[in-house]
């Protein structure tokens, strides 16, 4: 059991900063690349289940096999699959900058039936429900760098 | 396996927010020192010694170059184990398997946290893909809000059996001499608490917690000598999903839990069921220490874990199923919800269970015989650890 401190206890602030850099691989490497390019969304398919590989990669997890070139463009659209309003205060953990608030994020289910996790451009909760379809809007050309990042926002296009 | 293995010494810290009058070596001793005093035994009745914490929470990275000193690690063997939220109970069954083996007879596992010292939410967040997902990351609150929120919609929960599970959660806290936030809550209060992230209250995520767990662990031959109350380890399972959500027909139809897709808890529960002759968790179970960080989590993993059908896990809160003097009690101690020194955490689930079948959990030891107890622990969104405790064996 602790005794309530009578005494002084010293604490030292450690502010800490490691810049990193991380290899993208030839895989992840050539979706950036389209993303940057060509503002396209590839996957790969295992050549054993044949379900698609999204973010594309080297080995099928569930079949440990080799995936390969099989290359699928997907579409930019989507349905929402759920949501949350992020409301409290965070930051950017690539960048350490503050997000503005409010911000929703969702799981958004390509037509082809992958998901990814991503900002709505709609930022009224009210406005958002679960069905709604969506669809990518992606940086300008000049200002896209090859990282997820280079998709805006999804869109709403279509309610339930 | 070679040997039986049974846990004959626990130990924990008290609980708190902050820890300004110990550093971070001086907290693993208090547990390891309880844990030895427990067992009747000094450190040079220790053959090897296994320790971790979830190093990014405090910034150093091979925390075993300072602890030696604290957890009694000098010219012993041993290593230092960190996997997210499992830490714990990967450490527990690090400490089982070499008993098992049959080259160590005693081991001591140790498993601290003290989130007084960094941001635990910078070190969540760097868990996460740095190319893929990272700067989406939003945290254990949000991800937990999302799973509520899906949970609800697929299966006609309302946020009443949220704040039921809560309620039940600090029932056991207040009874746990050790436990961090004893509140004295009612369903009102629950309810009324600072709303985060809908459906995520204040009150349903765990809180950050300082403090430090040990067990000693000992072969069969060994744990006989040491005490008459051995707990023996029965089975113990880690298993992995996939790293990443990727296509899978008919998924859709799943109550989903965010980032999770196939999940390991099914996996593992059912493996250890299967291994155990576990047919009816409810009946051959007596009690459950599950890892649950957040009331949302809780009310989902019951179903995950087998142990009510998909779809009833609120109707369970709803019922009282769960509560200590329920048909199939979980988390008598009050859970994760009520205390989280996260490394230490999972292995606080190993520490109660085996303070239940030993009969030695005062006030919030349930009154029926405990024969077999069931741990479980969640590492990053991607593996659970599960184990079963016996009376027996």
């Amino acid at each position: 059991m602790t005794e309530k401190p009578s005494e002084e206890f010293l604490v030292m602030p450690i502010p800490l900063e490691l810049p990193f850099q991380w290899a993208a691989g030839p895989y992840l490497g050539r979706f950036f690349r389209e993303l940057r390019d060509n503002a396209r969304l590839l996957a790969n398919k295992c050549p054993q289940c044949g379900r698609l590989l999204f973010p594309p990669r080297q080995v099928c997890a569930q079949c440990h096999v080799k995936v390969g070139e099989d290359w699928v463009e997907l579409s930019d659209k989507g349905v929402v699959e759920d949501f949350t309003v992020v409301v409290e205060p965070m930051s950017d953990p690539s960048t350490g900058e503050r997000r503005t608030l409010p911000y929703p994020t969702a799981t958004i289910r390509l037509e082809e039936g992958v998901s990814l996790i991503h900002y709505l451009e709609e930022t009224d909760s009210a406005k958002i429900r679960e069905g709604l379809k969506v669809q990518a809007v992606f940086k300008p050309r000049e200002k896209r760098k090859g990282e997820m990042r280079d998709i805006l926002y999804f869109r709403i296009v279509e309610g339930p | 396996m070679a040997e039986r293995v049974a846990i004959v010494g626990v130990g924990q810290t008290y609980h708190r927010s902050r820890r300004p009058d110990v550093n971070q070596v001086e907290l693993m001793n208090e547990a390891v020192r309880a844990a030895l005093d427990d067992a009747q035994l000094t450190l040079k009745d220790i053959d090897a010694v296994v320790m971790g914490n979830m190093e990014l929470f405090e910034g150093n990275y091979l925390v075993d170059m300072w602890a030696s000193d604290g957890i009694g690690s000098y010219l012993k063997p041993g290593m230092k184990i960190t996997t997210g939220g499992t830490t714990g109970a990967t450490i527990s069954c690090a400490a089982f398997t070499y008993a098992a083996s049959g080259l160590f007879n005693t081991v001591l596992a140790v498993a601290f946290e003290k989130q007084d010292e960094g941001d635990t939410r910078a070190g969540l967040i760097s868990v996460r893909d740095p190319l893929w997902d990272r700067f989406m990351a939003i945290g254990a609150v949000a991800t937990f809000a999302r799973m509520g929120r899906s949970y609800m919609r697929a299966s006609g929960c309302q946020e009443e059996h949220a704040a039921l599970l809560r309620v039940k959660a600090d029932r056991g806290a207040c009874r746990n001499p050790y436990a961090h936030l004893k509140l004295n809550l009612t369903i009102e209060d629950v309810m009324n608490s600072r709303m985060l992230i809908w459906p995520m209250r204040l009150l349903y995520m765990c809180p950050t917690t300082v403090g430090a767990a040990a067990l000693v662990v000992a072969s069969e031959r060994k744990a006989k000598k040491i005490t008459k109350k051995p707990v023996w380890v029965q089975d113990w399972v880690t298993v992995h999903q996939q790293s990443a959500r990727v296509h899978r027909p008919g998924e859709e139809a799943r109550v989903r839990t965010i980032g999770v897709g196939e999940t390991s808890h099914e996996r593992a529960a059912q493996l250890i069921y299967k291994r155990n002759g576990i047919t009816k968790p409810i009946r051959d179970i007596d009690v459950a220490e599950i890892y649950e960080p957040s009331t949302w989590g809780e009310l989902i993993w019951y179903e995950l874990y087998g142990f009510c059908e998909p779809g009833e896990g609120w109707r369970w809160a709803e019922k009282g199923v769960t509560d200590m003097e329920g048909e199939f009690p979980v988390n008598p101690s009050g859970g994760v919800v009520a205390t989280n020194p996260i490394g230490a955490t999972a292995m606080i689930r190993i520490v109660e269970a085996a303070l239940q079948v030993r009969g030695d959990a005062g006030e919030h030891q349930m009154t029926r015989p405990v024969r077999r107890a069931f741990t479980t622990a969640w590492g990053g969104q991607n593996w659970t650890v599960a184990t079963l405790l016996s009376k027996s064996i």
